[in-house]
């Protein structure tokens, strides 16, 4: 009695109608005269359809088969694509042309940036606190490394070359405490 | 007589008397097609138009490895048609218009029962009208599998879509019809009372 209360969808029933019945649902079914009437519903649909599309397909007038239509299409395509090559080449040579009449200083610019090497700027050396600190004193450079710290004389040997100037600002919340944050 | 890949091979070399047997040999099949897609006339003359003329600009990508001509022909209809009808919507086209123009299906046996042959024409049409107003996603999907006889493979393949989605748009489509058909009424076609079903569920 239970089984009866159940019902596939239809959804799922057209599913099934379509490569027969799966192994699951076929106890339900057979015994489920509303499922059976749906899924009887969807035989019929699947076999009125092909006949009714095969009825209009076959009823439609079918225009003549004009060749000669479709190669002046053909035709007609391959003219307006050579065309549009030719368009958009003399197109082309028209704004090079312009480009060099009316602004000769156009490549200059382009041409000196590429000629000009890019300038080395040299990182200010750092001056740490350690060089006046005495040998029992506790350091202020918390965030330096050893190798900064050492001595003002290691830090010329290696200057660190840089493209870009250092930011004129320093970065204030790099200088917050863990605890303001 | 020369065989289909003969002449698409020819056709592909740029031989006009073999674009021209491709063309002949395919053209009705592809405008039928068309139309049941399309449900127009002049739209579907249009697109099967389009369709050659991009089949035989593009022939060198034709790879006979993968398919015959007819299956690259119908990749190329379909998704054609799909575009002309995201630009048109397709009109709604009554019963009483169909059967004026003539689109009325005709019971093949003229023995039958004219009463029969009549009843016949009428549900076939009111099937055409179901049909008509399904999801055109769904549409596409059931005429490619009840027209055309496609596989679900095959019909991912046509629609660009996977098998499983393929196969939920022809479930789907019979569903939508399913309830089309049963009508607004709680009377079908089926000869079942919908409305009881509804309850019993």
């Amino acid at each position: 009695m239970k089984m009866k209360e159940w019902h596939p969808t239809d959804v799922e029933l057209a599913r099934l109608s379509g490569k027969g019945t799966a192994s699951g649902n076929l106890e339900h079914i057979h015994s489920c005269t509303r499922c059976r009437s749906v899924m009887a519903d969807y035989d019929w649909l699947q076999g009125e359809l092909a006949e009714t599309l095969k009825s209009v397909a076959n009823e439609v007038p079918v225009p003549q088969a004009a060749w000669s239509e479709m190669q002046d299409r053909l035709l007609e395509r391959k003219h307006c694509q050579v065309v549009r090559i030719q368009v958009s080449a003399v197109t082309s040579a028209v704004m090079v042309l312009c480009l060099l009449l009316w602004a000769p200083g156009f490549m200059k610019p382009t041409a000196a940036a590429q000629t000009v090497p890019p300038e080395v700027l040299m990182r200010p050396t750092p001056i740490v606190a350690t060089e006046l600190a005495g040998p029992g004193e506790r350091s202020w450079s918390s965030g330096a490394s050893s190798m900064l710290t050492a001595s003002r004389s290691d830090a010329r040997l290696s200057p660190a070359p840089a493209l870009a100037p250092s930011p004129a600002s320093p970065d204030l919340e790099s200088w917050a405490i863990d605890g303001d944050r | 007589m020369k065989s289909e890949a003969e002449t698409t091979a020819r056709a592909v070399s740029g031989e006009a008397g073999s674009q021209r047997r491709l063309y002949e040999e395919h053209q009705a099949a592809t405008y039928r097609l068309a139309y049941l897609l399309l449900q127009d006339s002049q739209d579907a003359e249009e697109v099967v138009q389009d369709t050659f003329v991009y089949a035989f600009q593009n022939l060198e990508r034709y790879d006979a490895g993968q398919g015959s001509f007819r299956t690259w022909l119908r990749v190329i209809l379909v998704s054609r048609c799909r575009n002309k009808r995201r630009r048109k919507r397709l009109p709604r086209v009554s019963l009483e218009v169909l059967k004026g123009i003539g689109l009325t299906p005709a019971d093949p046996d003229p023995r039958s029962d004219p009463a029969r042959a009549l009843e016949r024409s009428e549900t076939r049409c009111t099937v055409w009208e179901a049909l008509r107003r399904v999801s055109p996603g769904a549409r596409d999907a059931l005429i490619l599998r009840y027209y055309e006889g496609l596989s679900y493979g095959e019909i991912a393949e046509t629609l660009g879509c996977s098998n499983d989605a393929a196969r939920s748009r022809v479930v789907h489509g019979k569903a939508q019809m399913r309830r089309l058909l049963a009508g607004s009424q709680g009377e079908s076609l089926f000869g079942i009372e919908i409305a009881g079903m509804a309850e019993a569920r």
